[in-house]
């Protein structure tokens, strides 16, 4: 081959690649990131679902009583069913197949991690106290990890009130709860939890704020 | 910008919580920018700042003063530094004549004494083009208050170029009449006839005439504002310096914000011009994917209680042990290099091909440990590899991992319980088959940005480049890399001319890599080892870099601890063939170069250094560096080097400085990615102070996995 054609072959090479690159050395090129980046903008735009994640049936789930959760982010219909992955004393960390997992202590969210800002620890003691007391006021500390690897916490003060009996859908059933609203704020930041609890006490189902770069996510027991 | 990102990664209702998190702020996220590409007016400062640790870039047009690009930097909250690089053609020559195009490189320094109060304005010193040829060379004292919440009024006092329009008698002569005039800066003329540039124009600093300079800036809305000056800058013709025939000294322009990181401008300047500038702001503390994309780590696996008791465990289990460790680091892009279990310890040690955060890997690894380690193992002991060197080891106590995980005050909690000290012997440790391939290849498109080639001072290539790794041993890799533009074969030559009595041992480089031919950018073997604990060494032979090869040798000490670290490198190297390819007789030129080094960490993201030696075209100096290191792996820096070149010698700029930025890819693309980019913004590359270009140079590669780098980023531990 000659240079001029070596050129051409470039100049061609250089056009079809693109952004991307390949090979096992490249594996973390920005180009490859910044080409699923803009996939995902893409995607968000035109309104293009993400892939679907496998379906949990009311079926599977009344055959394993208490082995999934559902996930989503608030407001949107994409659910992603959750596995417990690790049990740490009254700590119960649950994993989606695309590794996103929430860490829960009696149903309320103490750390997420594979978010894009994660809630690294909370401490809600008091928050399950002024529940069992059916409302209250209680401190919540939580953490978060920032865009300069830091740990930085953040102090709320919470007011958790009954919002009355709802009933609420929880994957096709039909499930008698009281809701109970956790209003907390900061100094920067204010925001709404609000959790159904069944006759049992468990939370069936909950939106919980991740942090503030996430937003609320849902979680429902089936 | 975060509005839009959190969009599409997190949904609508995270962009209307950011909102509201922004609320508190004032109208505008900062303060506008001028044409000079500083914060300001439209060609006069103001006294305001950006927000700490803001980098923003500016490119500016008119007519009368051409094109300039500018890079300021929010050093702190109060001090900024600014680099320009201007071409322009302001000398009432004739315009279509490029002979007098000048590009012209300037530097500024900005510093603002306080914060606006209720009654007193907020008051800055500034210098501008204080370096080099110095042009634009003014300095100024500027006061600026803001009336209500969408005004604010500037007011200040020009010397230099800032004090020619209807100057008058320097206030300062009433001190001395040190101040009354202003000498002639004698270094201000061009190549051949005697000045360099370069070096700083102190004696001029605040003598001369003085002029009266002030604006106004109104934000219409959060996005649009406009503004209004009365320039002190009268552009006389003066030797050497810019001149405009100036019809107004006041200017007008309008400032638009389409994003928060991005401001348009326009306006009209010196009554007879219009000019554009548009200005994109990057803060390295702002990750614009806050923690990162990366996936969740497997949670801890907690020993059940009855297991507890457990103090030995069966050793027939030992090589199924390993395997399922390698298989579970595997899945974290971790190599398992070598283990070492006893009855209640395990020591790991492992190369992290992922995670730019060593602190994030050690936390990964000990997850996994807890997954498949015995009951009884109760010692945990880390020793990341880097380049097939052991750089520390870190232990911690698998009931502290147990009790700590997902707790408030975990990360420093563990931090504060763990031990960090050099890695132990190879000896005990028993090696595990290599899982990953031995040989890694990739291919891909590069863009280079070529600076002052016979064809102009700047220009683009692009083309592909072929990488190419093989591992004889952990210690013992061939790498190289072949680039082939899609430019075809160039003219070479450099912009300027470079007579000097040395070899062209850089500016030669214009020549280099022309010929439309496949170009061998490296090829080497290179050896990593450690000596002792604490003392680490790299032997790295074949052709280092695109205008050398030869071979390098270098000792590191450099104790897990410790903030100083000191470094000898040798290095006997010949210039490459211009072509690029395996020869070395076009230039027929050897050289010996080395220095002696050390390295200071400061803390709190500022770290030093220092190299003594010789340098490429057999000149003798040192080079100092200064870096302010952001814990998520930014890093900007200047430094400079002095050798015993003469400034005639050197040519323009008179010494080799510059300024160099690295960005890790992580925090564009917040998957984890061990790698980065990094470039320096020379003021020119020429042949005095040049150094020989050798990839992974010891300091860069151990620090990494040592305790103060595992510090800045422990946050990640958990992640």
């Amino acid at each position: 081959m000659t240079f001029a054609k070596l050129r051409l072959v470039t100049v061609g090479i250089v056009a079809a690649l693109g952004l991307s690159a390949c090979g096992s050395l490249n594996e973390q090129s920005p180009a490859a990131g910044i080409s699923q980046m803009v996939k995902a903008r893409l995607a968000a735009r035109t309104g293009t679902p993400p892939p679907a994640a496998p379906v949990l049936t009311r079926e599977a789930a009344d055959a394993n009583p208490g082995a999934f959760m559902l996930l989503s982010r608030a407001g949107s219909g994409t659910q992603a069913s959750l596995v417990t992955a690790g049990v740490n004393g009254t700590k119960v960390t649950w994993m989606s197949a695309d590794q996103v997992s929430v860490t829960l202590e009696n149903g309320i969210i103490v750390a997420t991690r594979g978010f894009v800002q994660d809630m690294m620890a909370a401490d809600i003691s008091q928050v399950v106290n002024a529940l069992v007391t059916s409302g209250g006021t209680a401190q919540r500390r939580v953490e978060y990890l920032d865009g300069l690897d830091q740990i930085s916490t953040e102090l709320l003060q919470c007011r958790i009130a009954s919002g009355g009996f709802e009933n609420v859908e929880a994957l096709g059933k039909m499930v008698e709860t009281e809701r109970f609203d956790e209003v907390c704020s900061s100094d920067i930041i204010q925001y709404t939890n609000i959790y159904w609890i069944n006759d049992d006490g468990v939370i069936t189902k909950s939106r919980q704020l991740v942090s503030p770069g996430v937003g609320y996510v849902d979680l429902i027991r089936p | 910008m975060a509005c839009s990102i959190y969009r599409t990664i997190l949904g609508n209702s995270a962009c209307s919580f950011a909102l509201m998190l922004a609320s508190t702020a004032v109208a505008q996220d900062g303060p506008s920018y001028t044409v000079f590409g500083t914060p300001g007016l439209i060609e006069m400062p103001t006294a305001e700042s950006a927000e700490a640790s803001d980098i923003a870039a500016t490119f500016a047009y008119s007519p009368s003063s051409g094109y300039r690009t500018s890079f300021t930097y929010q050093l702190t909250p109060k001090f900024s530094g600014s680099f320009r690089y201007a071409v322009f053609n302001m000398y009432g020559y004739d315009v279509a004549n490029p002979q007098f195009e000048t590009f012209d490189r300037s530097f500024d320094l900005k510093y603002r004494f306080n914060e606006e109060g209720t009654y007193i304005p907020a008051i800055a010193v500034g210098l501008r083009d204080f370096l080099g040829t110095g042009r634009f060379g003014s300095e100024y004292i500027v006061a600026s208050k803001s009336v209500g919440s969408n005004l604010i009024v500037t007011g200040g006092l020009g010397w230099g170029r800032m004090g020619t329009k209807n100057g008058f008698a320097n206030p300062l002569g009433a001190v001395s009449d040190y101040f009354d005039t202003r000498p002639v800066y004698e270094d201000r003329t061009q190549q051949g006839e005697g000045g360099n540039g370069g070096t700083i124009s102190v004696k001029q600093f605040f003598r001369g005439d003085a002029a009266v300079f002030g604006g106004l800036e109104y934000q219409i809305s959060p996005k649009l504002g406009v503004k209004a000056e009365y320039s002190s800058i009268a552009y006389l013709e003066e030797p050497l310096t810019p001149a405009v025939d100036i019809a107004s000294p006041l200017n007008f322009g309008v400032t638009y914000r389409p994003r928060p990181n991005m401001e348009l401008n326009t306006g009209y300047l010196y009554g007879s011009d219009f000019y554009f500038g548009i200005t994109t702001m990057l803060n390295p503390e702002k990750r614009p994917v806050l923690s990162g994309l990366d996936r969740a780590p497997a949670p801890l696996k907690v020993r059940a209680q009855d297991a507890l008791a457990a103090t030995t465990w069966d050793r027939n289990n030992e090589p199924a042990l390993r395997a399922a460790l390698a298989q579970l680091l595997e899945v974290e892009g971790i190599t398992l290099d070598g283990l070492e279990v006893s009855d209640r310890q395990a020591r790991v040690r492992y190369s992290n091909e992922r995670y730019r955060s060593e602190a994030q890997a050690i936390g990964r690894v000990a997850r996994m440990m807890s997954q498949v380690m015995p009951a009884s193992v109760e010692i945990f002991t880390l020793e990341p590899m880097l380049r097939g060197v052991p750089v520390s080891a870190t232990t911690l106590r698998r009931s502290d991992l147990e009790q700590l995980e997902n707790t408030v005050g975990a990360a420093d909690a563990m931090f504060e319980r763990a031990r960090f000290d050099a890695a132990g012997p190879d000896a005990g440790l028993i090696d595990s088959p290599a899982q990953s391939d031995k040989w890694q290849w990739g291919i891909g498109p590069y863009i280079a940005l070529v600076l002052f080639d016979a064809s102009g001072p700047i220009k683009a290539d692009v083309g592909l480049q072929f990488d190419g790794r093989y591992e004889l041993n952990k210690n013992l890799v061939i790498s190289g890399s072949i680039t082939q533009s899609a430019l075809g074969k160039r003219p070479g030559g450099a912009f300027f001319d470079n007579p000097n009595d040395y070899v062209n041992v850089r500016t030669d480089g214009a020549y280099f890599g022309r010929d439309g031919t496949p170009n061998l950018q490296n090829l080497t073997l290179a050896y990593y080892g450690r000596v002792t604990p604490d003392i680490y060494s790299r032997v790295t032979l074949g052709y280092l870099e695109w205008m050398y090869g030869g071979v390098s040798a270098e000792v590191l000490w450099k104790p897990v601890g410790s903030r100083l670290a000191l470094g000898a490198e040798v290095n006997y190297t010949a210039m490459r063939n211009r072509d690029q390819g395996f020869k070395f007789d076009e230039y027929d030129y050897q050289v010996a170069t080395g220095s002696l080094s050390a390295y200071y960490d400061f803390g709190k993201g500022y770290q030093a250094q220092m190299d003594v030696g010789r340098y490429l075209a057999g000149d003798w100096g040192a080079t100092f560096a200064l870096d302010r290191e952001f814990q998520n792996g930014w890093r900007v820096g200047g430094y400079f080097t002095l050798t015993d070149m003469p400034f005639d010698q050197f040519g323009e700029g008179s010494f080799d400085k510059g300024i160099r930025v690295t960005i890790p890819y992580d925090y564009f693309i917040g998957s984890p990615s061990r790698k980065d980019v990094s470039t320096t913004l020379q003021s020119l590359s020429r042949d005095g102070g040049a150094r020989l270009m050798v990839d992974g140079r010891l300091y860069e590669t151990v620090r990494g996995g040592q305790v103060a780098d595992l510090t800045d980023t422990w946050g990640r531990f958990w992640r």
